[in-house]
């Protein structure tokens, strides 16, 4: 999809949602964007790719591992399955230095099956201002013109204001303000429990566009959202699309009770900004 | 009921891609709670579909958690029988840990039958099943069909603490044999039963990762056929529906990882005695 194009109301989150055969079951997946990722370069002594590993439950969240992301081949491959199911993608890169991320989706882009691929996601909460606009921007230039970028950001991230200025000089069609905790050595909580974390991320980007500190894009709430009650205050903060994911390790056919009601809300463009 | 059309509907979508399935989203309600030792044996009534009639031993429900009450994470639920009549509708037991909220339930919203549950041989073999506390509950079902079909089975159960023996008697009845040991020492047990009985053909198998390994291994050394649920329901984090990507085990030699709730739960134990080397 373009830059500027209508979000999808409902987004999967990559991290969470390490296969989406198993959605299929329940649903079509038709008019989703399917995660693919985090596609992660190859590195020696680097951890095996796979999931997240998840520590334990507690009340309202899990506490788990960063996911350790699938190298490109793997990549190459979800995205044919895709194709040939006719799903569109979102393509999600990690990277430990400026480039990676960005040589990881203009190889995708430009394999055989980069039409599949119908946006790009890219983690920054780790960035400063700086490094954000430097991803961004390498991330623009070996991606497809006007094909929509999206800046993954934390809420509780120092500079989220600056970051996401960053990101979106750098090319960012629109950020993800997510509400993980992040519990050190590479440790996260996610879960119902940091709604009101995504919120007020949210809140924050959407109070600083007002004050025109940042030129604002539509901003996916990213944690905490588990029904349509919490997707709700999630726009209501200033989101025009939420992101799920452990609520559907809960009951997968959230996904579509929550776009079902995000469907019957109108046009999220009055939302944005 | 099934809650049809309901995920395909709330995004504008045709069930084009799903129309072969049936919609895995049940309601059931609760009609009986019996107590067994540490367990709550449950009758779960729900609407008359095809597919109970192709449930077997080894599939699983999945009890949805609810994020908006502090519950993450869904229960799994293996389903320990299927019954249906035309008269008095279809009903479907499973297991729960004594006092569990889904006892004092009147209606459940159910995920299922999901996953790949026990094939029957297609002629009557000497079988020895094997299982640990709860993970019994398949077992329990599929020795029924076996003596049902002809296969003369015997038992090898485990159990940490005797309370937690899932309904010994009544597989005393059904079984030539069982034999009941702790945890620690199943594998013991199946190998010496599969040594004092030569005749038995296949083994089926149910309980830890470590467990279903150990057991599988014990009847490739001997020369058996084997299949085992490489799902551990007793598990703290598992989804069930293929996404989370816990219940990963290596397979092949350690070549791939197979997703036991997706493309198992039941495997020829083959598979995971060849990726321990
Ligand atoms: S239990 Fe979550 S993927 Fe199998």
């Amino acid at each position: 999809m373009q830059r500027g194009e209508e979000l999808p109301r409902v987004w999967i989150a990559p991290g969470a949602v390490d296969d989406v055969r198993g959605l299929l079951r329940f649903g079509s997946l038709d008019r989703l964007l399917v995660p693919v990722g985090p596609v992660v370069a190859e590195h020696a002594g680097a951890a095996a790719p796979g999931p997240a590993l998840v520590h334990g439950p507690g009340p309202g969240g899990v506490e788990h591992d960063a996911a350790r992301g699938i190298p490109l081949l793997e990549a190459v491959d979800r995205l044919r399955w895709c194709a040939t199911r006719g799903l569109r993608t979102v393509v999600v890169v990690r990277g430990q230095t400026p480039s990676e991320p960005a040589a990881l989706a203009g190889r995708l882009c430009r394999g055989l099956e980069g039409d599949a691929v119908g946006a790009v996601e890219v983690d920054l909460r780790a960035a400063d201002d700086q490094q954000a606009l430097k991803v961004m921007a390498r991330l623009r230039e070996e991606t497809p013109r006007d094909l929509l970028l999206l800046a993954r950001l934390s809420a509780l991230q120092a500079d989220l204001v600056g970051v996401a200025r960053g990101a979106v000089a750098g090319g960012a069609g629109a950020v993800v303000v997510c509400g993980s905790v992040p519990l050190g050595r590479g440790r996260w909580w996610s879960g119902p429990s940091t709604g009101a974390i995504s919120r007020s991320g949210v809140q924050a980007l959407a109070q600083a566009a007002q004050e025109q500190r940042w030129p604002p894009v539509p901003m996916v709430a990213a944690g905490g959202v588990h029904d349509p009650d919490s997707a709700d205050a999630a726009l209501a903060a200033g989101a025009v699309a939420v992101q799920l994911g452990t609520a559907l390790w809960a009951d997968p056919t959230v996904l579509w009770s929550v776009a079902a009601h995000l469907e019957g809300r109108g046009d999220p463009a009055d939302r944005t900004g | 009921m099934p809650v049809a059309g309901t995920p395909d509907e709330a995004l504008g979508m045709t069930r084009a891609g799903t129309a072969t399935h049936p919609s895995p989203v049940v309601e059931a309600q609760v009609m009986l709670t019996r107590a067994s030792g540490a367990y709550d044996v449950l009758s779960l009534s729900v609407p008359p579909a095809p597919m109970w009639e192709r449930t077997r031993p080894g599939q699983f429900l999945v009890l949805p958690g609810d994020p908006a009450r502090g519950r993450t994470l869904p229960s799994l639920l293996w389903v320990a029988g299927v019954s249906v009549d035309r008269i008095h509708g279809t009903t479907v037991d499973v297991v729960v840990p004594a006092g569990h909220p889904l006892g004092a339930a009147q209606e459940q919203r159910l995920l299922g039958p999901l996953g790949r549950g026990f094939g029957l041989p297609a002629e009557p073999v000497p079988a020895l099943v094997a299982g640990h506390e709860a993970a019994v509950t398949p077992l329990r079902w599929l020795v029924s069909q076996l003596r049902d079909r002809g296969s003369r089975v015997d038992a090898v159960l485990s159990a940490d603490d005797p309370d937690r023996h899932l309904e010994v008697g009544a597989l005393r009845r059904q079984a030539a044999s069982v034999v009941l040991t702790t945890g620690a020492h199943l594998e013991r047990a199946v190998t010496d039963r599969l040594d004092a009985e030569p005749e038995l053909a296949v083994v089926f198998a149910a309980g830890s990762r470590p467990q279903v390994r150990a057991v599988a291994a014990a009847a490739r050394r001997a020369g058996r056929a084997v299949r085992v649920a490489a799902l551990d329901l007793a598990e703290p984090v598992l989804c069930g529906t293929g996404i989370c990507g816990q219940c990963d085990v290596p397979v092949d030699g350690g070549a791939r990882m197979l997703r036991a709730c997706l493309e198992g739960p039941v495997v020829p134990g083959e598979w995971l005695v060849d990726a321990a080397g």
